[in-house]
Protein backbone atom coordinates (compact mmCIF):
# COMPACT_ATOMS: atom_id res chain seq x y z
CA UNK A 1 0.00 0.00 0.00
CA UNK A 2 1.37 3.38 -0.92
CA UNK A 3 1.43 5.77 1.98
CA UNK A 4 1.21 9.51 1.66
CA UNK A 5 3.96 11.55 3.21
CA UNK A 6 1.89 14.56 4.15
CA UNK A 7 0.68 14.85 7.70
CA UNK A 8 -2.97 15.75 7.93
CA UNK A 9 -2.63 17.74 11.13
CA UNK A 10 -5.85 16.16 12.28
CA UNK A 11 -4.61 13.18 14.23
CA UNK A 12 -3.45 11.17 11.24
CA UNK A 13 -0.08 9.44 11.55
CA UNK A 14 3.08 10.83 10.00
CA UNK A 15 5.00 9.15 7.18
CA UNK A 16 7.19 7.04 9.40
CA UNK A 17 4.43 5.82 11.63
CA UNK A 18 2.63 2.58 11.08
CA UNK A 19 -1.08 3.04 10.53
CA UNK A 20 -2.92 2.57 13.74
CA UNK A 21 -6.50 1.82 12.78
CA UNK A 22 -7.75 1.69 16.32
CA UNK A 23 -6.30 5.11 17.04
CA UNK A 24 -7.97 6.58 13.98
CA UNK A 25 -11.28 4.95 14.69
CA UNK A 26 -11.23 6.23 18.24
CA UNK A 27 -10.28 9.65 16.94
CA UNK A 28 -13.30 9.73 14.63
CA UNK A 29 -15.63 8.51 17.33
CA UNK A 30 -14.36 10.88 20.00
CA UNK A 31 -13.85 14.02 17.98
CA UNK A 32 -17.06 13.82 16.03
CA UNK A 33 -19.12 12.13 18.70
CA UNK A 34 -20.19 9.29 16.46
CA UNK A 35 -20.48 6.86 19.33
CA UNK A 36 -23.81 5.52 18.07
CA UNK A 37 -22.20 4.36 14.83
CA UNK A 38 -21.05 0.79 15.41
CA UNK A 39 -17.29 0.41 15.74
CA UNK A 40 -17.29 -2.25 13.02
CA UNK A 41 -18.88 0.09 10.51
CA UNK A 42 -16.24 2.76 11.12
CA UNK A 43 -13.50 0.13 10.94
CA UNK A 44 -14.65 -1.28 7.60
CA UNK A 45 -15.17 2.18 6.09
CA UNK A 46 -11.83 3.41 7.23
CA UNK A 47 -10.02 0.25 6.16
CA UNK A 48 -11.54 0.47 2.67
CA UNK A 49 -10.65 4.12 2.28
CA UNK A 50 -7.12 3.67 3.53
CA UNK A 51 -6.58 0.86 1.05
CA UNK A 52 -7.49 3.17 -1.82
CA UNK A 53 -6.54 6.65 -0.72
CA UNK A 54 -4.13 6.51 2.18
CA UNK A 55 -4.86 7.61 5.72
CA UNK A 56 -4.87 11.43 5.44
CA UNK A 57 -7.57 11.47 2.77
CA UNK A 58 -9.49 8.72 4.49
CA UNK A 59 -10.03 10.54 7.72
CA UNK A 60 -12.42 13.26 6.47
CA UNK A 61 -14.18 10.83 4.16
CA UNK A 62 -14.80 8.24 6.84
CA UNK A 63 -15.78 10.98 9.27
CA UNK A 64 -18.30 12.45 6.85
CA UNK A 65 -19.90 9.08 6.30
CA UNK A 66 -20.03 8.41 10.04
CA UNK A 67 -21.78 11.74 10.65
CA UNK A 68 -24.19 10.92 7.82
CA UNK A 69 -24.88 7.53 9.39
CA UNK A 70 -25.31 9.08 12.80
CA UNK A 71 -27.86 11.52 11.45
CA UNK A 72 -29.68 8.68 9.78
CA UNK A 73 -29.73 6.91 13.12
CA UNK A 74 -32.02 9.59 14.54
CA UNK A 75 -35.34 8.24 13.43
CA UNK A 76 -37.90 8.54 16.15
CA UNK A 77 -38.97 11.54 18.16
CA UNK A 78 -41.46 12.01 20.97
CA UNK A 79 -43.16 15.42 21.01
CA UNK A 80 -44.57 16.41 24.41
CA UNK A 81 -46.73 19.52 24.28
CA UNK A 82 -50.14 20.18 25.77
CA UNK A 83 -51.02 22.73 23.10
CA UNK A 84 -52.71 20.71 20.39
CA UNK A 85 -51.95 23.06 17.51
CA UNK A 86 -48.28 23.49 18.41
CA UNK A 87 -47.96 19.73 18.83
CA UNK A 88 -49.65 18.99 15.51
CA UNK A 89 -47.42 21.49 13.76
CA UNK A 90 -44.28 19.94 15.28
CA UNK A 91 -45.45 16.43 14.42
CA UNK A 92 -46.30 17.45 10.87
CA UNK A 93 -42.94 19.12 10.25
CA UNK A 94 -40.97 16.20 11.68
CA UNK A 95 -42.95 13.60 9.75
CA UNK A 96 -42.34 15.64 6.64
CA UNK A 97 -38.65 15.43 7.52
CA UNK A 98 -38.93 11.64 7.38
CA UNK A 99 -38.96 10.87 11.09
CA UNK A 100 -41.15 8.51 13.04
CA UNK A 101 -43.00 10.81 15.43
CA UNK A 102 -44.99 10.07 18.57
CA UNK A 103 -46.92 12.57 20.62
CA UNK A 104 -47.94 13.10 24.21
CA UNK A 105 -49.89 15.96 25.73
CA UNK A 106 -48.65 15.63 29.29
CA UNK A 107 -45.70 14.35 31.29
CA UNK A 108 -47.73 11.35 32.40
CA UNK A 109 -48.59 10.40 28.81
CA UNK A 110 -44.91 10.69 27.97
CA UNK A 111 -43.96 8.33 30.82
CA UNK A 112 -46.61 5.85 29.71
CA UNK A 113 -45.08 5.90 26.23
CA UNK A 114 -41.53 5.57 27.57
CA UNK A 115 -42.45 2.36 29.41
CA UNK A 116 -42.63 0.58 26.06
CA UNK A 117 -40.37 2.60 23.78
CA UNK A 118 -37.25 4.72 23.94
CA UNK A 119 -37.13 7.38 21.23
CA UNK A 120 -33.90 8.96 19.99
CA UNK A 121 -35.11 12.43 20.87
CA UNK A 122 -37.73 13.88 23.20
CA UNK A 123 -38.98 17.33 22.36
CA UNK A 124 -40.32 18.63 25.63
CA UNK A 125 -42.47 21.69 26.22
CA UNK A 126 -41.67 23.41 29.51
CA UNK A 127 -45.07 24.78 30.39
CA UNK A 128 -47.02 21.56 30.82
CA UNK A 129 -50.04 21.09 33.10
CA UNK A 130 -49.67 19.14 36.37
CA UNK A 131 -45.98 18.41 35.96
CA UNK A 132 -43.78 20.95 34.18
CA UNK A 133 -41.05 20.11 31.67
CA UNK A 134 -38.26 20.44 34.24
CA UNK A 135 -39.88 17.86 36.49
CA UNK A 136 -40.52 15.56 33.52
CA UNK A 137 -36.84 15.87 32.59
CA UNK A 138 -35.74 14.94 36.11
CA UNK A 139 -37.76 11.75 35.91
CA UNK A 140 -36.46 10.95 32.44
CA UNK A 141 -32.87 11.36 33.67
CA UNK A 142 -33.49 9.25 36.77
CA UNK A 143 -34.73 6.30 34.73
CA UNK A 144 -31.95 3.99 33.55
CA UNK A 145 -33.62 3.24 30.21
CA UNK A 146 -34.16 6.90 29.28
CA UNK A 147 -31.35 8.76 31.05
CA UNK A 148 -29.25 9.05 27.89
CA UNK A 149 -32.02 10.11 25.50
CA UNK A 150 -31.51 13.50 23.85
CA UNK A 151 -34.05 15.84 25.43
CA UNK A 152 -34.67 19.24 23.86
CA UNK A 153 -36.61 22.01 25.58
CA UNK A 154 -39.27 23.58 23.40
CA UNK A 155 -40.47 26.70 25.07
CA UNK A 156 -41.78 30.21 24.79
CA UNK A 157 -39.46 31.22 27.66
CA UNK A 158 -36.98 33.20 25.65
CA UNK A 159 -35.58 35.63 28.17
CA UNK A 160 -31.85 36.13 28.55
CA UNK A 161 -30.38 33.32 30.63
CA UNK A 162 -33.17 30.84 29.90
CA UNK A 163 -30.98 28.80 27.54
CA UNK A 164 -28.30 28.42 30.22
CA UNK A 165 -30.96 27.60 32.81
CA UNK A 166 -32.33 24.75 30.71
CA UNK A 167 -28.88 23.41 29.87
CA UNK A 168 -27.95 23.47 33.55
CA UNK A 169 -31.14 21.56 34.30
CA UNK A 170 -29.93 18.80 31.98
CA UNK A 171 -31.53 19.51 28.63
CA UNK A 172 -29.36 18.68 25.63
CA UNK A 173 -30.64 21.67 23.72
CA UNK A 174 -33.16 24.44 23.60
CA UNK A 175 -35.55 25.53 20.87
CA UNK A 176 -37.43 28.77 21.46
CA UNK A 177 -41.01 29.07 20.26
CA UNK A 178 -42.46 30.03 17.88
CA UNK A 179 -41.69 27.04 15.71
CA UNK A 180 -39.94 28.14 12.54
CA UNK A 181 -41.26 25.63 9.95
CA UNK A 182 -38.37 25.95 7.52
CA UNK A 183 -35.63 25.16 10.01
CA UNK A 184 -37.38 23.19 12.74
CA UNK A 185 -36.36 19.63 11.79
CA UNK A 186 -32.84 20.76 10.94
CA UNK A 187 -32.39 22.47 14.31
CA UNK A 188 -33.35 19.27 16.11
CA UNK A 189 -30.95 17.24 14.03
CA UNK A 190 -28.17 19.71 14.75
CA UNK A 191 -28.73 19.44 18.49
CA UNK A 192 -28.91 15.65 18.26
CA UNK A 193 -25.69 15.52 16.24
CA UNK A 194 -23.76 17.97 18.40
CA UNK B 1 -45.52 25.07 2.06
CA UNK B 2 -49.07 24.71 0.79
CA UNK B 3 -49.85 21.04 1.23
CA UNK B 4 -53.12 19.90 2.65
CA UNK B 5 -51.91 18.77 6.06
CA UNK B 6 -50.22 22.07 6.77
CA UNK B 7 -53.29 23.98 5.62
CA UNK B 8 -55.45 21.82 7.91
CA UNK B 9 -53.30 22.68 10.93
CA UNK B 10 -53.31 26.31 9.90
CA UNK B 11 -57.11 26.19 9.66
CA UNK B 12 -57.25 24.77 13.20
CA UNK B 13 -55.08 27.63 14.39
CA UNK B 14 -57.33 30.13 12.63
CA UNK B 15 -60.42 28.53 14.18
CA UNK B 16 -58.80 28.92 17.58
CA UNK B 17 -58.24 32.66 17.12
CA UNK B 18 -61.72 33.89 18.17
CA UNK B 19 -61.25 32.03 21.47
CA UNK B 20 -57.90 33.68 22.04
CA UNK B 21 -59.33 37.08 21.11
CA UNK B 22 -62.10 36.51 23.66
CA UNK B 23 -59.48 35.69 26.32
CA UNK B 24 -57.67 38.92 25.44
CA UNK B 25 -60.84 40.99 25.63
CA UNK B 26 -61.81 39.49 28.98
CA UNK B 27 -58.30 40.08 30.33
CA UNK B 28 -58.45 43.74 29.24
CA UNK B 29 -61.82 44.16 30.97
CA UNK B 30 -60.37 42.62 34.13
CA UNK B 31 -57.19 44.70 33.83
CA UNK B 32 -55.29 41.43 33.94
CA UNK B 33 -52.02 42.48 32.34
CA UNK B 34 -50.36 39.09 32.82
CA UNK B 35 -53.03 37.34 30.77
CA UNK B 36 -52.95 40.06 28.11
CA UNK B 37 -49.20 39.61 27.86
CA UNK B 38 -49.15 35.80 27.77
CA UNK B 39 -52.08 35.53 25.35
CA UNK B 40 -50.70 38.13 22.96
CA UNK B 41 -47.35 36.29 23.16
CA UNK B 42 -49.08 33.02 22.21
CA UNK B 43 -50.94 34.67 19.33
CA UNK B 44 -47.76 36.29 18.07
CA UNK B 45 -45.79 33.04 18.23
CA UNK B 46 -48.44 31.00 16.52
CA UNK B 47 -48.94 33.64 13.82
CA UNK B 48 -45.20 33.58 13.16
CA UNK B 49 -45.23 29.79 12.76
CA UNK B 50 -47.99 30.02 10.19
CA UNK B 51 -46.49 32.93 8.29
CA UNK B 52 -49.06 35.53 9.38
CA UNK B 53 -46.60 38.35 9.85
CA UNK B 54 -49.15 41.17 10.21
CA UNK B 55 -50.93 39.45 13.09
CA UNK B 56 -47.62 38.49 14.63
CA UNK B 57 -46.35 42.08 14.54
CA UNK B 58 -49.55 43.47 16.07
CA UNK B 59 -49.68 40.86 18.83
CA UNK B 60 -46.00 41.36 19.54
CA UNK B 61 -46.52 45.11 19.82
CA UNK B 62 -49.44 44.49 22.16
CA UNK B 63 -47.29 42.23 24.32
CA UNK B 64 -44.52 44.83 24.53
CA UNK B 65 -46.82 47.74 25.27
CA UNK B 66 -48.94 46.09 27.92
CA UNK B 67 -46.80 47.34 30.81
CA UNK B 68 -46.26 50.79 29.39
CA UNK B 69 -49.66 52.03 28.32
CA UNK B 70 -53.23 52.04 29.47
CA UNK B 71 -55.06 48.84 28.63
CA UNK B 72 -57.71 50.94 26.90
CA UNK B 73 -55.23 51.39 24.06
CA UNK B 74 -54.97 47.62 23.79
CA UNK B 75 -58.59 47.35 22.65
CA UNK B 76 -57.67 48.89 19.32
CA UNK B 77 -54.83 46.39 18.85
CA UNK B 78 -57.13 43.49 19.67
CA UNK B 79 -59.69 44.72 17.13
CA UNK B 80 -57.02 44.98 14.47
CA UNK B 81 -55.75 41.48 15.26
CA UNK B 82 -59.30 40.18 15.03
CA UNK B 83 -59.92 41.91 11.69
CA UNK B 84 -56.74 40.46 10.22
CA UNK B 85 -57.51 36.98 11.54
CA UNK B 86 -60.92 36.82 9.85
CA UNK B 87 -59.60 37.88 6.47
Amino acid sequence: MRKRAKRSGDGAPGPQQKYDYVKHIEHIRNKFMCSEVPMGVIFVLFHKFVAHLGAPASLPLATGICIFLREKLMHDILVVDDNSINRQLAVYLLKKGGYEVYEAESGQQAFDFLKSQTPDVILLDIQLPEMDGLEVLKRIRSNSSTKDVTVIALTAYTMRGDKEKFETAGFDGYLPKPIEPRTFARQILEIYSS
Amino acid sequence: MKDKSFENIRALAAADMPGQIAVLEAAICDANRDTVRTTSHQISGRATSFGCTDISALASELERSVEKTSLSYSVDSVNRIYNLSVL
